[in-house]
């Protein structure tokens, strides 16, 4: 059994992607999740450039928000790979006393201390330990052909993250495939769309995201499919003729029921056909 | 002919900090270089790296490679050694910024961090689009952002920015 949760949408979708947030509440939503929206929420410290320039700092900022849901004795839910990585990895290193302890200490100047009671969830896991609900939602199967694209830190490290296997994961296509949409294997190691690297090398990460759309492009799936913000600025925005991209979230709201117009689609840079209901 | 520095040595254990005990783990297998999606491209050299940082003939204030990964830790998850790869690279990066080596994206997203609690800056066409959607506003309070700026002046993160 879940707890009940508080959401953490992070900051790139908040800031520039709102949809996702609205697909992701419909979803929770019909699935009468218990949801409130975690109070007092910042950035957790981006876990690609910000964490890597001060590792204390990332602890700290993530612990201070595990902190505040333990205090609202809530779950956290995560919309984004990155929050969700930045936040396991935070509780993961928490668990280890010593650390906590260190890590308190920063938190006692702010007057907060975490004492280690709390979950952290992606999405997709959620969606994945909710499979008869979420199946017995769907209302309009999607016939859609897709590609999957996990993206890196719903995968790795996979002992850390545990939500997928890194080889051949197969979360995104389990899911996909209860809202009626036929997923083609993604490769064996799934690549990684380089929106790590934008801002700092565009040119390489433009050859990244080449790399990782020449199979759906290829292959002429309808979208790209995946649980990632990042990833879905990579391919909606960046990517040259572009497959559209579908958020994990809008796939399952529209099988919910969800209209285009509620959630948003028309937001998507690279439009997406969907199939007649 | 001296003999060789190695991670081993006192001194350069000291140099290397938290890189020294995954580094020296290391096997020089080639793994992590196999599977980088930078290196491919010309952009960081993982293994390399690896194997400077533990022989001390790297210098992380000048390593502007050390920018170019993109952090998905396929080379930390294929590595067989246990030496994380991709971690030993976050280090070294921290060393750069403790020497005063930033980039400017960097910098300006930290300031960001620090002044509005966020990451990427909340526009009026961000406001209306989630009006439009009928989302809450969902702004950071003033309390958020100033404990996070404690908390930046407390750890390493205040630091970094200041010039
Ligand atoms: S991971 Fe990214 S989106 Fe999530 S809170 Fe951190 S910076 Fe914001
Ligand atoms: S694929 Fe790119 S944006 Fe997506 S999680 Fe990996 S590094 Fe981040
Ligand atoms: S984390 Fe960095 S060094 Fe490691 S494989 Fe990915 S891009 Fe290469
Ligand atoms: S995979 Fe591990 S052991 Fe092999 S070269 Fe890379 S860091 Fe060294």
């Amino acid at each position: 059994m879940t707890r009940p949760l508080y959401i953490f949408p992070g900051c790139l979708i908040p800031t520039r992607l709102p949809f996702l947030e609205a697909a992701s509440r419909f979803v929770l939503d019909r699935m009468g999740a218990d949801c409130a929206d975690l109070p007092g929420a910042t950035c957790c410290v981006e876990p690609i450039g910000l964490r890597t320039m001060a590792r204390e700092t990332w602890l700290a900022s993530s612990a201070r928000l595990l902190a505040i849901a333990e205090e609202g004795g809530r779950d956290v839910l995560t919309l984004c790979n990155g929050c969700y990585m930045s936040l396991k990895e935070a509780h993961h290193a928490l668990e280890d006393d010593l650390v906590r302890r260190r890590v308190n200490e920063v938190l006692g100047g702010i007057g907060r201390e975490y004492r280690g009671e709390v979950q952290v969830h992606h999405l997709p896991g959620y969606l994945l330990e909710h499979e008869e609900g979420v199946r017995r939602l769907i209302t309009r199967p999607m016939g859609l052909r897709l590609a999957p694209h996990p993206g890196c830190h719903m995968l790795r490290p996979s002992e850390v993250l545990r939500l997928d296997r890194s080889f051949r994961p197969e979360v995104l296509d389990k899911i996909a495939s209860w809202a009626g949409a036929t997923v083609d294997p993604g490769p064996e190691w799934p690549a990684c769309c380089g929106g790590g690297l934008a801002g700092i090398d565009e040119v390489l990460s433009a050859k990244l995201l080449m790399d990782s759309v020449r199979g759906p492009q290829a292959s002429k799936v309808d979208a790209i499919l995946t649980p990632c913000p990042f990833c879905f600025v990579q391919f909606d925005i960046k990517q040259k003729e572009g497959v559209p991209v579908l958020y994990l979230a809008e796939l399952m709201a529209l099988a919910m029921g969800a209209s285009p117009e509620r959630i948003g689609l028309r937001y998507h840079r690279t439009k997406i056909a969907l199939p007649s209901p | 002919m001296g003999v060789r520095r190695t991670a081993y040595d006192r001194e350069m254990a000291d140099w290397l900090g938290n890189v020294a005990p995954l580094a020296l783990l290391c096997q020089q297998c080639g793994g992590c270089a196999a599977v980088c999606p930078s290196q491919r491209h010309g952009g960081i050299r993982p293994a390399e790296l690896m194997e400077r940082a533990v022989s001390g003939s790297l210098d992380p204030i000048r390593e502007s490679s050390l920018w170019l990964c993109a952090r998905c830790m396929s080379c930390s998850e294929r590595c067989p050694s246990g030496a994380d790869p991709g971690e030993v690279i976050a280090h070294l990066r921290e060393r750069a910024v403790v020497g005063g080596e930033v980039p400017a994206f960097l910098r300006e997203e930290a300031q960001r961090f620090l002044t509005t609690g966020l990451s990427f800056p909340r526009t009026g066409m961000t406001r209306k689009m989630r009006k439009e959607l009928g989302l809450p506003d969902g702004e950071v309070s003033a309390e958020a952002v100033a404990e996070a700026h404690e908390i930046c002046q407390r750890t390493g993160l205040g630091r970094a920015v200041h010039d």
